[in-house]
């Protein structure tokens, strides 16, 4: 404060609010901070005194509520995806890769990637696992979102109709990027026509249960009927997905919940979460692994197949 | 998710710093790189805006030594608080084994603690972790601005609120003056080992 206007400091009210508003301001709580300002005003305005005095501190607490606004709007443009220094994308990829298989660990550290919004360098890191032939299916559905994340469905489309020219996927790949990259078109209305492809590796009519398995499913909520408890739902986090099965990790001391599922077993109303919605379908236990090796022995791998509702 | 390396006897854990924006996380952190420079493995990373608004995470590796005669690294990160980058929260919470909470002692920012914890619960059991297991400690930051004539919490009214079910461990800190930082450390670092000690059976 100017020191002409130290003056009306000695008013306590005032000086109280204005050293909360300058403190909050220096902790970068601006929101805070501008509303303490306008108490401040508010006050003044009440107190209906018209010294030039007074007039100098409202004219200083307008320019600071001024200033903070501009702050405010400022945060508010910045880019939340800015390109990262190579060593920090580097270390992204090395710090968020959890799987004990070196491909599946590559996979999700360049995930990683694309989810801090590094979509190019992640794209160049996807064509090269795809070069070196690792999770193939896997690897070119997120080759075709990080396309789409750079708002460039020409660039998705063209990608695609490369790969069916270049036969570096299988047709199972294939099929299933196409069933990808056509729900993901057709929820931005987008209208094209992808090149056909012969379905005959799979059932004639896939339905649509089917086509959207096609996107990454992270987490799963399952009912599971307990005769002391009930119907209760429980959640899990997808660890694999491969076509339509999806594997999760249940905690040895968990083992009671992993008797409740015996192979063959029905689990209906299943609600699978991926990136974009959230679907209901069934499935079926597949199998139940328990887990050797690593730090994870001693747990189990569940496998649900998922059918089509 | 810790790794142990048995063979050369190696335990790598991660701890998160998790609270609502501008509570002091990244503070804390820059706090401990430069006291304890010595036991950093590197430059401490942080992925900020303007206004050292924390945009993806902080990041500190630390070695720590040998306890019970494994080697112990420990992978420190932060979060970014503000509500919407939940998402990212989400990303750096993957295999968390223990977390401190930077609970914000103005009075101003009480319900924003409380967001924040509720989002820690719902991103931990996303995971299928649950907060009433894993290593957690309170911290009750910036107790100083009391000096300056600011409204704060007392402890016990933030105790009364944010950890009245969960009662864990928790500490007063001005992470600025580097006041209770370490100590807030220690003991997460002591609950996550000893829980990584039951869970991998690292030291025998």
């Amino acid at each position: 404060m100017e020191p002409e206007v130290n003056m009306l400091l000695e008013d306590f009210q005032l000086q109280t609010l204005i050293n909360e508003a300058e403190v909050y301001q220096s902790q970068g709580l601006l929101e805070e901070s501008k509303e303490k300002y306008l108490s401040v005003l508010h006050y003044m305005t009440d107190d209906n005194r018209s010294s030039d005095t007074y007039k100098k501190l409202i004219k200083t607490v307008n320019v600071r509520i001024e200033k903070i606004e501009e702050d405010i709007a400022d945060f508010e443009k910045i880019d939340e995806t800015p390109t990262l220094s190579h060593d920090v994308q580097n270390l992204i990829q090395k710090v968020f890769s959890f799987s004990q298989t070196k491909e599946m660990a590559e996979v999700e550290g360049v995930l990683a990637l694309a989810k801090f919004g590094q979509h190019e360098q992640a794209l160049v890191e996807f064509h090269r696992l795809l070069g070196k032939g690792v999770a193939p299916g896997v690897v070119a559905k997120h080759i075709l979102e990080c396309h789409l994340a750079l708002s460039s469905s020409e660039a998705a489309i063209s990608q695609f109709n490369q790969w069916v020219a270049n036969g570096l996927l299988t047709q199972d790949d294939l099929l299933d990027a196409q069933s990808f990259l056509e729900t993901v078109l057709r929820d931005k209305g987008i209208e094209t026509s992808l090149p056909q492809l012969d379905h005959t590796p799979r059932k004639k009519n896939r339905t649509r249960g089917e086509q959207r398995l096609a996107l990454d499913i992270y987490s799963l909520k399952i009912q599971v009927d307990d005769h002391s408890e009930g119907l209760y739902e429980i959640d899990f986090d997808v660890t694999f997905q491969s076509n339509d099965t999806v594997s999760v990790v249940i905690p040895s001391e968990k083992k009671t919940l992993l008797d409740r599922f015996h192979l063959g077993m029905s689990l209906p109303k299943i609600k699978f979460y991926t990136p974009r919605a959230v679907f209901e379908g069934n499935g079926i236990v597949a199998e139940k692994t328990e887990i050797k090796i690593g730090p994870k022995k001693g747990d189990y791998v569940l496998d649900i197949k998922i059918k089509a509702n | 998710m810790a790794f142990f390396n048995q063979k050369d006897k190696v335990i790598e854990c991660k701890i998160v710093y998790y609270g609502p924006g501008m509570c002091g996380k990244t503070t804390n952190l820059e706090y401990i790189f430069r006291a304890g420079r010595s036991y950093a493995t590197t430059d401490m990373i942080s992925i900020n805006t303007k206004g050292d608004r924390t945009l993806y995470f902080d990041f500190l590796p630390m070695g720590i030594g040998r306890i019970m005669g494994c080697d112990v690294k420990v992978q420190l990160f932060t979060v970014p608080g503000q509500s919407k980058y939940r998402s990212t929260r989400k990303m750096v919470l993957k295999g968390v084994d223990g977390i401190v909470f930077v609970a914000d002692s103005l009075q101003i920012r009480k319900n924003e603690n409380l967001s924040s914890l509720k989002d820690l619960q719902e991103n931990l059991a996303e995971q299928n972790m649950d907060l009433f297991n894993i290593p957690l400690v309170f911290q009750y930051n910036k107790r100083d601005l009391s000096e300056n004539g600011i409204p704060i919490m007392q402890v016990s009214e933030m105790e009364s609120y944010l950890n009245n079910k969960l009662k864990v461990p928790f500490y007063t800190a001005s992470a600025l003056k580097g006041n209770g930082v370490s100590d807030t450390l220690k003991k997460s670092l002591k609950l996550t080992l000893r829980h990584l000690q039951h869970e991998l059976r690292w030291a025998n």
